[in-house]
């Protein structure tokens, strides 16, 4: 069985398919009550048909062939055996798992691990193993591990209790906003290092995150984690101080540089690590390229723009800085691959 | 590896290149984690088998191919090194390129016995050395359930109807151009090729009682998504 080789919590209680490790919060685009009613219809009417009813908005996030759009990169074969380590819906698991890998896919909201169950039975896919577990607290046994997938979760490792983004969002009250009080930093390092210490020696980590220098950033779009503008780039003492006065709380969804990315990779133990840029961003990629392949790239976030005049200043923006200049240090995303 | 393109086209496979130690394309990927892009890439394989056994090339451009039940494909292909067509140039500009085009899809498909299209023979899926044609891309609608001499047909009227939308009209050369290749094609494949009193609503309606073989790629064709102002100005003008 996949997760006692890989897990160093044997005794995890497994009911209706899925593991329970230790306990952890919850996180999700959905409130609570949103969650529940969505549930008790979810086997009558199954994956697709429940979402469309109840958060059409989320058609996409959920199902788009798109989100799988950095997977290639990973060169995942048959029989590997790959954790995705917050997969929340399963928008990675699901495409890892009809490649023929084992996947293991953990995450701390029992409410998203379910919907992936049943979009699990629905594709036929017996080759995953759900764990409802802490990020922070699960352990990897040494050495066991071929890939292990962390697709936008890095920056969230500081974040603790409930998290309902809808209520949290960019918001000083109305929702619980607890934090882990430790540095953000040492969080990160100390997930990062159960991760390396769970990897094979030739075993390697797909990581996916912001950039904190976005270029995007500059001209005023929000943070996607607390939502305040002009932030991200700021230093952390000035950032601590810009979301006390704002959120009540110091600046905890720490993103970095590339530079400062390597730097945290090398620091938890990996050896090589090579950076991508996704544009427009790591969820939904149109393009990875690394700075040796920035002569591939096309201007594409200003499709996404809602009206003409930001199109355009996004064209421009894209076509100076990332076409013509290849100034990567302003990429939105990054997508990472460490070796240990 | 670059991931150059992720499911355009409202099509689902996400296209990655390869570069060497000079930083120059040397192999192409194609892959897919659903059932449409899956699909695609497995027709992509037949067609680009089918090819080579046609050409009978000594050296596969097929590096890999992996799939997994119906949801799952992958492509490895070896990067042909030459110049697509180029359909923001004029129709007389292109003349030359385009008859070689279609001289290769006569020599290559109209031999087979079966009904074979490429599907998609646009002159942008041309790769040429110099005016020589060196390879045919995207073989991702191969098929074997268009009427025979679609491709042919298709590739004049989208280098027609790209000259007209890109370049704001046709010369009188232009004009002279695509009838030429009309005859030329039709003489070539010893078929009717097109109703040369409407050759654009042939082609429209062509594509529009085989959407079934484009699949949801059938909005990427110029003719389908096109007004019936800019079809029927091409028709005047071709007549």
């Amino acid at each position: 069985m996949v997760i006692d080789d890989i897990l160093k919590e044997l005794s995890m209680q497994k009911k209706d398919g899925v593991y329970f490790g230790p306990a952890g919060g919850y996180w999700s685009n959905l409130n609570r009550e949103d969650n529940e009613r969505f549930l008790k219809e979810l086997p009558l009417l199954g994956s697709k048909k429940t979402v469309e009813k109840y958060f059409p908005e989320h058609f996409d996030v959920i199902f788009s062939p798109k989100r799988a759009g950095g997977l290639p990169l990973l060169n995942s074969g048959s029989g590997e055996l790959i954790v995705d380590v917050g997969c929340m819906w399963g928008a990675l698991t699901i495409p890892l798992a009809r490649t023929g890998c084992n996947v293991v896919a953990i995450d701390q909201t029992l409410e998203s691990i379910l919907l992936l169950k049943q979009r699990l039975m629905e594709d036929n896919l017996p080759n995953v193993d759900v764990v409802c577990a802490d990020l922070k607290k699960i352990g990897f046994k040494g050495s066991s591990v071929d890939k292990f997938v962390i697709n936008g979760v890095l920056e969230w490792i500081p974040e603790s209790g409930v998290i309902e983004l809808k209520k949290y969002y960019g918001k000083r009250q109305g929702a619980e906003k607890k934090y882990d009080k430790s540095d953000p930093y040492d969080l990160q390092l100390k997930f990062l290092k159960g991760i390396y210490n769970g990897l094979k020696p030739d075993g390697s980590l797909y990581l996916a995150i912001e950039n904190r220098y976005d270029i995007f950033n500059f001209f005023g779009m929000p943070d996607p984690h607390c939502s305040l503008r002009f932030i991200t780039f700021l230093p952390r003492f000035l950032q601590n101080m810009v979301s006390k006065v704002f959120l009540g709380r110091p600046y905890i969804n720490w993103t970095y540089s590339a530079g400062g990315l390597k730097k945290l990779l090398k620091e938890a133990g990996f050896c090589d690590a090579k950076i991508s840029y996704a544009f427009p961003d790591y969820r939904s990629p149109e393009q990875i390229l690394s700075k040796a392949g920035m002569g591939y790239y096309r201007p594409c976030k200003f499709r996404r723009a809602k009206n003409i005049f930001i199109k355009v200043v996004c064209y421009v923006i894209e076509d100076i800085l990332f076409r013509r200049l290849k100034l990567t240090a302003f990429a939105p995303s990054f997508v990472v691959l460490a070796k240990r | 590896m670059e991931i150059i393109r992720n499911c355009s086209h409202h099509g689902s496979t996400i296209a990655a290149i390869r570069l060497d130690d000079m930083n120059k394309a040397f192999r192409i990927t194609k892959m897919a984690f659903n059932e449409d892009g899956a699909s695609s890439i497995m027709r992509e394989y037949d067609g680009i088998s089918w090819y080579e056994k046609k050409l009978n090339v000594n050296n596969s451009a097929i590096v890999s191919f992996a799939h997994r039940g119906k949801a799952y494909a992958s492509l490895e292909l070896a990067y042909k090194d030459g110049q697509c067509g180029d359909l923001s140039r004029s129709v007389e500009g292109n003349h030359a390129r385009i008859k070689n085009a279609l001289k290769h899809h006569v020599d290559i498909f109209e031999t087979s016995s079966s009904c074979f299209n490429h599907g998609d023979y646009s002159f942008e899926n041309v790769v040429f050395d110099g005016d020589d044609v060196l390879w045919v891309i995207d073989w991702e609608h191969f098929t074997d359930l268009l009427p025979k001499g679609f491709d042919l047909a298709y590739c004049i009227m989208e280098a027609c109807y790209f000259c007209l939308k890109r370049r704001g009209r046709l010369t009188k050369k232009d004009i002279a151009a695509a009838k030429d290749l009309i005859n030329y094609a039709e003489t070539k494949s010893g078929m009717k090729l097109i109703d040369k009193n409407s050759p654009a609503t042939f082609i429209l309606n062509l594509i529009a009682d085989n959407q079934a073989v484009f699949g949801r790629q059938v909005h990427k064709y110029p003719f389908f998504n096109s007004s019936r102002k800019d079809i029927d100005l091409l028709d005047k003008i071709l007549k």
